[in-house]
């Protein structure tokens, strides 16, 4: 029933580089601070135990959004705020503002990064699973070097990530989508501001009314968000006929691995893996014209 | 025309009401800065059942910067109620017995205040917390009315044997139930569930204490019932109640919870032990897991009907979840029963009611006061026994709805007047009942369906409390008043709404009524906000007050215009004379010249009165609802509201209309969402911050809301209003959950009504 956060050292790298001596210095003692919406509340509620802050806003360069040839490149200080009236954003990669789009919460989408959002590695991310299905690439960069990470490989475990002392993510890198791509984003909350009970991000690209290639990510149905890769398969190469996207509703289910916690139930949450990629398929093919 | 200036026409705040809170200024009980103030902080036991077997405080006391550090062993040993406990009956029979200590040696629940600490600011408070040594004995603990009732559970207060804090039969019992049911020829029964509910208001619970060179003793508190809350600090700290000043600042919500005492004897404490202002400000995460929430209770209802529908018996049992303290439980159980069998007209009546202590956060008051609670049960028992005669169920309320003269759901006290029949016809008009009903198909993924409940409440709880409110309305000279009163402003904008009882009765601009307020040393004695009682009752003292002042302005101008104050007339700031409105003086004229009376006749245009309720005028209402329920997922979406309120008169349409929308906003978060998740093996609050603990949004609101005023006057209320504060929320969430049946024809008997819940009561109606 604490209130008060806890004394700690505060850091204002001027750089990335200074940035990343401070996090190898310090180690696990301290954290980055970008938006600070997670992280201050859980100082707050002594979830985890800080001795500094890194705070990386006063760093140039960090805040930005644009498109070029290799994708949709997104700075470690763009806030969830700035994507969701990005044109390239809502134009171009619709799954990502339909997710940033469904945070209901204006005031945590104006503080929260998207980078902070992945970092903190939560599986209920909205932001995340999104991204997943988009195939994101994580630029990370560290005490000497830079190094690139599929977003499927970032997360280790709940709340824990791939970054290795010294290293700061620095920005998001979403490859081009295949001429063909349509998405969908579903999820389910028990108020329209809370965290996702379970939510999944489908996208798939098809050609002459086959399915091509699919993704299949789901949140909060497992200690990381998670691929549903036998799903994925189930689809891959069908023209999405309805047995076909049922086949892959129930193997969804069957892939995750969900908890009981004050949001719902393990019962539910797979269940509803099951409706939710249903749904996702089927809003695809109805936005596609695929019919069936 | 209206007859009336100010009486019926939507106003927005009172500048001086609306203007602070709009910009931010307003001022707070957390906004509170005293020089040289200390922060007071509690210590909380972890464990839901434990002796306290040593403190050790040596090492806080020693920690620089800690100015006081207080265990049981320093407060006086005197028990408290913290619902007040002789808040004057009316009717006798269920105080809540002092069973308190403001520091306890024995902690009942996660959260009980064991020590509390002053020091010069939150962290060195904080600091000094931890360094209190406590050696707990923790005791077997029980978190359910059935735990604690089993005959081995162990035993939370040694006066309750079983752990019964009070068993309370219904007291306006009537014929025989048992001949009732024998006679009848349809009786439905059925055991609900109804949960916790928490307040949420955004303000935390707060409290400043200052004791003066003198032993006066302030405390800014935001209590709803400032001057029983003066009198109950008086009994613990053995003062006279003259030695201590209650003020209220704005409320920033309260909705119940804050009708009770909380820290402001810790902060007393702490300020005589220091000599220095003392404040305390709890966290979100104290409010949510120490705050008394809504009762929970598991009630059983039977209910006896004629062919045509006619009620003949109904008998209510009622087991109330109180947590460690007696609290306002004590009342809202009881107080549940009357609301349940009182509603409707019945010959044989029957109830008893089992308050439980349990090892969890007390239980008592919140908005309805066991009304949404009965309301929940026993309008989804008359939708039940529609289903089984056969009858419509509009028709079946229309038949049993009481009417004026009878007796009220509070007791013998007559029912002064009711339009419940006019708004459930217009109701289910508005909404297509009929209609809607006739085209439904129960198929496809999606289904919607139809719900409505009928409501009773009261304006004030007269016969069951005494309700006492005052008023001092006092001229200036620029021919503005001074209005002093002193019920508690939670946010429900009541300024406005008696500043235009007194512009109305005075002939000036609400604008020129100046409200002082906030403090039990300015004002004359007000019982305070609750029961939705502020427009009835302090309302009427206000009429009162200001008819006095308007005799004294017309005799005094009479005098001055040498006319009899029978030919006087007061409107827009003016006397004047009635055949000829061109013979007339200001207002302020008569004001100033009264007040300077350069002839040696001065005096003050004034007017006090007291108003001592005798009345049960109870706002009645009907709420409709359409609700869509997607079979896949359970998910409920409320489409659309129709509420159509018989509030009397209605005063301000404007805060009247906000009333009706927020109730309906706390009623679907009462009916879908508010989950309070005690965890079962640690008796610790799970749901202890927004985050885990959801309320409705503008999101969760449905699309359609339409509200409709019967805008009759009753023959008690000032101008005819009537209350209106929970009777916006008591019918919601029956409604919502009439309107599931209907749509999914699976009844949930237990709130709130969560996708999870849905979805399983569908696969077992499939499995048969």
């Amino acid at each position: 029933m604490v209130r008060v956060l806890t004394p700690f050292e505060y850091f204002e790298p001027k750089t990335v580089e200074e940035a990343s001596n401070l996090l190898r210095d310090y180690g696990e003692k301290v954290r980055v601070l970008a938006g600070g919406v997670d992280l201050l509340a859980r100082i707050r509620r002594r979830e985890i135990q800080v001795e500094g802050l890194v705070c990386i806003q006063r760093i140039p360069g960090l805040d930005y959004v644009r498109q070029d040839s290799e994708g949709l490149k997104i700075g470690a200080l763009t806030t969830l705020r700035t994507l969701e009236r990005s044109q390239e954003v809502r134009e171009n990669y619709r799954l990502l503002f339909d997710a940033i789009h469904s945070i209901h919460s204006i005031q945590v989408k104006n503080m929260g990064t998207a980078v902070g959002n992945l970092c903190i590695a939560t599986p209920a991310s909205d932001v995340a699973v999104s991204l997943l299905a988009l195939d994101a690439q994580m630029k990370i960069a560290g005490p000497s070097s830079e190094r690139s990470m599929p977003l499927e490989n970032f997360y280790l475990g709940v709340k824990r990530t791939a970054l290795q002392p010294g290293e700061l993510v620095t920005g998001i890198l979403v490859p081009p989508l295949p001429k063909g791509s349509f998405g969908a984003f579903m999820k389910l909350v028990r108020t329209a501001t809370d965290i996702a009970k379970v939510n999944v991000a489908v996208r798939a690209t098809l050609r002459n009314g086959g399915c091509e290639e699919v993704r299949i990510a789901l949140g909060s149905v497992a200690p990381t968000i998670v691929r549903a890769r036998k799903a994925e398969e189930a689809l891959r190469g069908t023209r999405l006929e309805r047995e076909a996207v049922v086949e892959a509703a129930e193997r969804a289910a069957e892939e995750v691995n969900p908890i009981t916690d004050i949001r719902s139930t393990a019962e539910y949450r797979r269940e509803m893996v099951k409706v939710l990629t249903r749904r996702a398929v089927e809003k695809i093919k109805v936005e596609a014209g695929v019919k069936g | 025309m209206s007859e009336f200036s100010w009486v019926g026409k939507p106003h927005p705040p009172l500048k001086m009401e609306g203007v602070p809170k709009v910009t931010g200024e307003a001022i707070y009980t957390v906004d509170v800065k005293l020089p040289g103030m200390l922060v007071g902080k509690i210590l909380r036991s972890p464990h839901p059942h434990a002796k306290i077997l040593r403190i050790d405080k040596s090492k806080a006391e020693r920690l620089p910067g800690v100015k006081a550090v207080l265990t049981f062993e320093d407060i006086p040993k005197v028990k408290y109620a913290s619902s007040f406990r002789d808040m004057p009956m009316a009717t006798s029979g269920t105080l809540q017995p002092p069973d308190q200590y403001v520091l306890t040696d024995k902690a009942r629940y996660v959260g009980d205040p064991v020590a509390a600490v002053a020091a010069v600011d939150e962290y060195v408070a904080e600091e000094a917390l931890k360094l209190i040594e406590v050696e707990y004995e923790p005791l077997p603990a029980v978190f359910t009315i059935d735990d604690a009732l089993k005959p081995d559970a162990p035993q939370i207060h040694d006066h309750a044997k079983g752990n019964i804090a009070a068993h309370v039969k219904y007291p306006f019992a009537q014929g025989d139930v048992e001949k009732g049911f024998a006679e009848a020829d349809c009786v439905v029964e059925g055991t609900f569930f109804v949960p916790r509910q928490v307040g949420a208001h955004l303000e935390p619970q707060a409290c400043t204490a200052y004791v003066d060179p003198t032993g006066k003793v302030t405390v800014w508190s935001p209590c709803q019932l400032t001057f029983p809350l003066r009198r109950e600090l008086a009994k613990i700290f053995s003062l006279p109640e003259g030695m201590i000043n209650v003020v209220t600042p704005f409320v920033g919500g309260s909705f119940g919870t804050r009708l009770s005492l909380y820290c402001e004897p810790i902060a007393i404490a702490l300020a005589m032990k220091t000599g220095k202002p003392v404040k305390i400000v709890h966290s979100k995460e104290e409010d949510f897991s120490t705050l008394e929430t809504r009762t929970a209770d598991r009630v059983t209802v039977k209910a006896g009907f004629k062919k045509d529908g006619t009620l003949i018996a109904m008998q209510m049992k009622v087991y109330t979840w109180a947590g460690a303290y007696a609290a306002r439980a004590y009342l809202a159980g009881p107080i549940l029963l009357m609301w349940g069998l009182g509603h409707y007209r019945c010959p044989n009546t029957d109830g008893e009611c089992f308050v439980v202590y349990t090892n969890t956060t007390p239980a008592g008051a919140m908005r309805g006061y066991g009304n949404p609670e009965a309301s929940t049960v026993v309008e989804q028992i008359m939708d039940m026994a529609a289903e089984k005669l056969g009858i419509d169920p509009v028709e079946l309320r229309l038949k049993n709805v009481k009417k004026a003269g009878e007796p009220s759901n509070l007791g013998p006290c007559p029912i002064e007047s009711t339009y419940e029949d006019e708004c459930i016809r217009i109701g289910a008009e508005r909404i297509g009942w009929w209609e809607k009903r006739k085209l439904k198909k129960q198929e496809g993924v999606k289904r919607r369906g139809l719900g409505m409940a009928a409501m009773m409440h009261c304006s004030g709880a007269w016969p069951l409390l005494i309700e006492h409110s005052s008023a001092m309305i006092k001229f200036n000279e620029d021919g503005s008043v001074n209005m002093i009163i002193n019920p508690a402003f939670p946010g429900t904008h009541c300024w406005t709404t008696l500043a235009q009882i007194a512009a109305e009765e005075l002939g000036i601009s609400p604008e020129d009524v100046h409200v002082v307020t906030g403090s039990t040393d300015t004002a004359m004695f007000d019982l305070g906000s609750h029961a939705s009682r502020t427009t009835y009752v302090t309302g009427n003292a206000v009429l009162e007050a200001a008819r006095e002042a308007k005799r004294q302005l017309l005799e005094r101008a009479s005098k001055m215009l040498g006319v009899s104050p029978e030919e006087l007339t007061v409107k827009d700031g003016r006397v004047f004379v009635k055949a000829d409105p061109s013979k007339g003086l200001t207002i302020g004229e008569i004001a100033r010249s009264t007040i300077w009376d350069l002839k040696g006749e001065s005096f003050n245009i004034s007017g006090k009165a007291s108003w001592s309720s005798r009345y049960s005028s109870p706002p009645t209402g009907a709420y409709f609802t359409e609700v869509e329920v997607d079979t896949e997922t359970g998910e409920v979406k409320v489409l659309k509201f129709v509420v159509v309120i018989d509030c009397g008169r209605v005063i301000n349409p404007m805060t009247v209309e906000g009333q009706i929308q927020g109730g309906i906003s706390q009623g679907i978060g009462y009916a879908l969402y508010e989950d309070y998740v005690i965890n079962k093996k640690t008796g610790v609050v799970e749901s202890d911050n927004f985050n885990t603990y959801r309320i409705a949004t503008n999101y969760e609101m449905p699309e359609e809301i339409e509200i409709i005023f019967i805008n009759k006057p009753d023959p008690k209320g000032p101008f005819g209003a009537k209350g209106v504060g929970e009777p916006a929320m008591v019918g919601v969430a029956a409604a919502i959950a009439n309107a599931v049946y209907d749509a999914i024809g699976v009844r949930l008997r237990e709130l709130p009504i969560t996708p999870e819940k849905i979805l399983k009561a569908l696969k077992e109606k499939e499995k048969g």
